[in-house]
This record gives structure tokens, C-alpha cells and sequence, in this order.
């Protein structure tokens, strides 16, 4: 009889992390290997957080754990419920949750999120797009022995027969929002306290299971689950607000993405975005060398990043029909999927208007965000549909989408217009869409 | 995401409504799908079965960006113990954008109006059950419970 050796890997937020045996199989990928050089918080590691060295694999491995985490645990409770289908449901789909929570991130372009709207404009892909070509075509064959790519993909995508299932890996509360948010803190080094294990405690699977493409991930109606959660999306609010949108951060990531838009028509550079084998070896660090070396604007803006001579914040103003007369075309304009594209027009119209060459001025919509509906086991009495947990907590109803737009501009720009000549330029843009 | 239409859609819903208020997310949702499937207005919303009844997370995300831009103002109204509801409202200028909208797209706010006359008589859970027989979204057939 042979034992087989235990892989575990010692994990600062999850504690000790043991490896499932495909994971061992995989792990020297180069598809794999890859997310070993890729920041998780991109380039805030280099300007506001230098704590935050952790890469995408350590975030999908803590991913991968809390999803088999999760998963047990409604095993566990579905089962007390005495709700069978349930129960072989989880059981049935354990394999694929786990692998989905370790490779949901697997096709992030260097920097992370900052390449993402640059990405998307040269390829016409997302990164789950490129996702979900990465696991199809470059793992191993022999990896569907152990896990089914395609259920994998839907999980991934959101797009799984079974919601529930999809909502444990992409959904309100899923296990990347519950690892990021915790692993981003620890490394950025601020402290915040929130019990995990007691907040998982919470999670359940609501509807009849007669019905599973019906059921949803909610939690239970009890002040565990309410309070926790409350403290939980404060934490993710506050994250957004301290971290993810840390302004020299966020400048500098704007820099980095119009460096790559202005090489939009150069092959060398598309090519490392568009070719798969290309993508796969494009890590922070071969990203920033070749875009240096792609002309002289880009090389300005990545020299810029390097000696922390980023641009500096000229306006910045609450986006709402106070400050401007939105016309219904500039709000269809607005939104998650939006703001990057609608932003990056302002900043070319703002551009052309003031006489300056490309991305002298750069415009940034910031959103701040606001929960999803997390349903909890209750019943309204009038509509006998899952209450939203905002109906039962003002804290959550109070975290609203707000939006600030941002110019920035070139410190080194000469004669710079006034920044009351910025503000009525940019209104005249905006009113005129 | 929104599209234009969307927008000037739902920005004359509420203006068609007295005070130009709707109370609770769960009404907007409900008129919102009895006026693109009763009335065939084009909504560009997705409305899929959420628990028993239909829902779109694109309308409740373009009402959270409604509010965010401050055409709409969200009011939170205690309803019970630790329990709350959502009422919504055309602010100054959302009223000005409405008003705005009656002239410039005057076809389609007025036949907002027209359709929605009658909503705010109507009980909540019988807007709901009137959404749900409308639309054919609450019919989920059984499944086999493995894939």
C-alpha cells in the first residue's frame, strides 16, 4: 500500500492549505505558474502599499480553500435540514467549486485589474473570456480526469445550471470577495477584525430544493448573519474607498493603462494580449519593459510610474445632476462595465479641446459600490419572496453608488490651463453627449 | 447595462406616479416587467425567476446608479422591527430631466404614463402576482437533481 504525501502550503490568512491532487498535477503550468507574477493589488504594491507583495496564487489558493470550506460546511447543514438533493448536489459538484475557486482568476493580465479595460479594447475580451480559453485549451489533457472543464468554466462565468453553485464563486458573498478583502487588508497592513468562520457559519441555501435551478446562496434570518454581514460589507466598502481606490495608486494604474491604449495599432504590443502563448508569459515586469521600449509617450508614462513622477489630481468632482445636466445618452453611459469606456472618451474630448496630444489630461470615473441583493431566509409576508438582507439592516440600505470624476494631469505639462477652464471644458463635454 | 431607452423609460415611470414616488424596490421591479411584457415597451432589462417572482439585477443596478447621480432620492422607511423599505422619488432634477423628457421625448414618456395608470391602485403582492402570470417568468419546471 502507498501513502501518498500531504501538499500543504502555509497560508497567512487560511493558516495551513492543503493541495488537491489535480492541484499537484497542475501546479508547474506555466498557466498556473504565471499568476506567481502577477500582484494581486497590481501596481498600489509600488506607490501607496508596499506590504501588498502577495500575488493571484496566493489568492486563488485561499479561494480554492474557503470553497471547499463553504461547501462542507452546507453539506453539514443541508443534511440536518434533511435536504437530500441538496446534499448529493454539493457533494456531486465539490470537485469542480474547488478547482473553479482556484482558477477563477487564472487569466488576470499583469497588474491585475489595472490592464483590464486596456485588455478588453485590444483583444474585445475580459479576463473571464481569456478565462475561460486558458482552461479549455492549455492544461493538460489528463486534467477532466479529475474535473470537468465545462461545468468549471460555468461556475466561473456565472453561468451554471445551479445559481447557488455559480454564487459561491462569483455572486454577493462569494469566497473571492470573502478571500480578497481579508488577504488585500492583511497585506496592505490595515487591521481590521472580522470572524470569518462565524460569518460562514451564516451561509445557507435558500428555495425548494425540488427546484434546484431556482435555490440561491443566501443566509440565515438570525443577528449573527445580519450583524456579520454588516460588518462584512463595511469592510468591503472601506476597502474600495482606503485601497482600491487609493488616489496615487489610481493615477498610477491610469497611466499604465493609457501607456498600453497608445500602443492600440503597435502588433509587437496587441500581440502579447492576443496571442495566448504571448499572454502566458506577459508578467508585471515584461509588461512595463516592453512598453517602455514601445515610444516615447508610453516610455514617459512607465518612467513616470518607476520614479513615482505620476500625474497630479487637478479636479475632482462629484459626478451627479447637481454638478452637470446629464442628458439620458451620458447616463446610459454610466455603469460597472461603463465607466472605464465613458472615461477614457472624456479624456480624448478633453484632450482635443484644450489643444494637448493624447493623455496630457486623463479623465477617471470612480465609482464607489453598492451591495448586490443578498437574500435571507425569510419570507416577505406580501409578495412571499426571500427578503433582501437591506430590508432588514439600514447600514447595508445606507452604502450607496456614488461617482467622482477625477481629471489628472502631466505635472510636467507647460502653461496648463486653469482648472476653472478644466471644470467648464469637461461640463460642455459631458452636457453635449 | 442601460441602454438610453432604459433610462427614459424609467425616469418617466416615476414621473408618472404621484409625487412622482414608487414605494419599494419589489414595486419598480414588478412595473418595470408588466410594462415591457404587458405593454411590450422596450425595456432592454433581463427578468429572470428570482424565488417566485421576476427580477432584474440590471434594473436594481441602474436604480442604484439613478440614485448615486441624484435623480432619484432613496428614502428608508421603518416598516416593523429591524425592518425597512425603500422608497424612491424624483429629485429636483430628476423632476427637471422628467419635465425635460415630456418635451424632447414626448411619445415615449407619454406612453409610459398611459401604460402605468392603474399601477399605484393595485397591492403590492397583486402587482406581483399579475408580473408573474404576464410575464410566464415564476414557471421553473423541476429538474433532475445531479448534472
Amino acid at each position: 500500500m502507498s501513502i501518498e504525501r500531504r501538499h500543504l502550503v502555509p497560508d497567512p490568512i487560511a493558516g495551513t492549505i492543503e493541495l488537491p491532487t489535480w492541484l499537484v498535477k497542475i501546479k508547474d503550468e506555466q498557466a498556473v505558474r504565471r499568476m506567481l507574477f502577477i500582484k494581486q493589488l497590481g501596481l498600489k504594491a509600488y506607490v501607496d502599499f508596499p506590504g501588498a507583495m502577495h500575488t493571484r496564487y496566493s489568492h486563488a489558493l485561499g479561494t480554492m480553500h474557503l470553497t471547499g470550506k463553504i461547501v462542507d460546511l452546507l453539506i453539514q447543514k443541508m443534511s440536518a435540514k434533511s435536504k437530500q438533493t441538496l446534499v448529493e448536489c454539493l457533494k456531486f459538484n465539490r470537485a469542480v467549486l474547488v478547482t473553479a475557486g482556484f482558477l477563477h482568476d487564472i487569466a488576470h493580465g499583469p497588474f491585475s485589474h489595472a490592464v483590464d479595460f486596456a485588455m478588453k479594447k485590444i483583444t474585445g475580451k475580459s479576463h473571464q473570456d481569456l478565462a475561460e480559453h486558458i482552461i479549455a485549451n492549455t492544461l493538460p489533457k489528463d486534467f477532466e480526469n479529475w474535473t470537468d472543464k465545462s461545468q468549471v468554466i460555468k461556475l466561473i462565468r456565472g453561468k451554471h445550471a445551479y445559481p447557488f453553485l455559480s454564487q459561491i464563486i462569483n455572486g454577493p458573498i462569494d469566497m473571492d470577495k470573502l478571500d480578497y478583502l481579508l488577504r488585500d487588508a492583511y497585506h496592505v497592513g490595515l487591521k481590521y477584525s472580522f470572524d470569518l468562520d462565524y460569518f460562514l457559519d451564516s451561509y445557507t441555501i435558500l428555495g425548494d430544493e425540488s427546484h434546484l435551478n431556482n435555490c440561491k446562496l443566501g443566509l440565515e434570518n438570525n443577528p449573527q448573519a445580519t450583524v456579520t454581514a454588516e460588518l462584512f460589507l463595511v469592510i468591503w466598502k472601506s476597502m474600495y474607498d482606503l485601497v482600491y481606490h487609493a488616489q496615487d495608486s489610481r493615477i498610477a494604474e491610469k497611466m499604465l493603462e493609457k501607456a498600453i491604449l497608445l500602443n492600440k495599432d503597435n502588433d509587437k504590443i496587441t500581440e502579447m494580449f492576443k496571442d495566448t502563448g504571448s499572454f502566458l508569459e506577459l508578467y508585471d515586469d515584461v509588461l512595463l519593459s516592453r512598453l517602455r521600449a514601445s515610444g516615447d509617450k508610453s516610455a514617459e508614462l512607465i518612467n513616470g510610474i518607476m520614479t513615482n513622477r505620476i500625474y497630479t489630481c487637478l479636479l475632482s468632482t462629484e459626478l451627479d445632476q447637481e454638478h452637470f445636466q446629464m442628458s439620458p445618452n451620458f447616463l446610459a453611459s454610466l455603469g460597472d462595465e461603463k465607466d472605464d469606456e465613458t472615461s477614457d472618451f472624456l479624456s480624448e474630448e478633453l484632450n482635443r479641446k484644450c489643444g494637448q496630444s493624447e493623455y496630457q489630461y486623463i479623465c477617471d470615473i470612480v465609482a464607489s459600490k453598492a451591495p448586490s441583493e443578498i437574500p435571507i431566509d425569510m419570507k416577505d409576508e406580501d409578495t412571499d419572496e426571500y427578503v433582501d438582507l437591506r430590508k432588514r439592516s439600514r447600514i447595508i440600505g445606507a452604502i450607496q453608488s456614488l461617482r467622482r470624476l477625477k481629471i489628472y494631469v502631466n505635472p510636467s505639462l507647460s502653461n496648463p490651463p486653469s482648472q476653472e477652464v478644466i471644470n467648464s471644458t469637461i461640463k460642455e463635454i459631458i452636457e453635449g453627449v | 447595462m442601460p441602454k438610453v431607452t432604459d433610462i427614459v423609460l424609467l425616469i418617466s415611470l416615476f414621473g408618472s406616479h404621484e409625487g412622482n414616488r414608487i414605494e419599494g424596490r419589489t414595486r419598480i421591479q414588478k412595473e418595470v416587467c408588466l410594462l415591457k411584457y404587458k405593454s411590450k415597451l422596450p425595456f432592454t432589462f433581463d427578468f429572470i425567476p428570482y424565488f417566485f417572482g421576476p427580477y432584474s439585477e440590471e434594473l436594481s443596478e441602474t436604480l442604484n446608479t439613478l440614485v448615486g447621480v441624484k435623480l432619484l432620492k432613496e428614502t428608508i422607511i421603518p416598516v416593523g422591527f429591524n425592518s425597512f423599505r425603500y422608497d424612491y422619488e424624483l429629485t429636483k432634477q430628476g423632476k427637471d430631466l422628467f419635465n425635460k423628457l415630456l418635451k424632447d421625448s414626448k411619445e415615449v414618456a407619454n406612453s409610459v404614463i398611459k401604460e402605468a395608470e392603474g399601477f399605484e391602485a393595485l397591492e403590492t403582492r397583486d402587482l406581483v402576482s399579475l408580473a408573474k402570470r404576464i410575464s410566464g417568468i415564476e414557471s421553473v419546471s423541476p429538474v433532475t437533481p445531479m448534472i
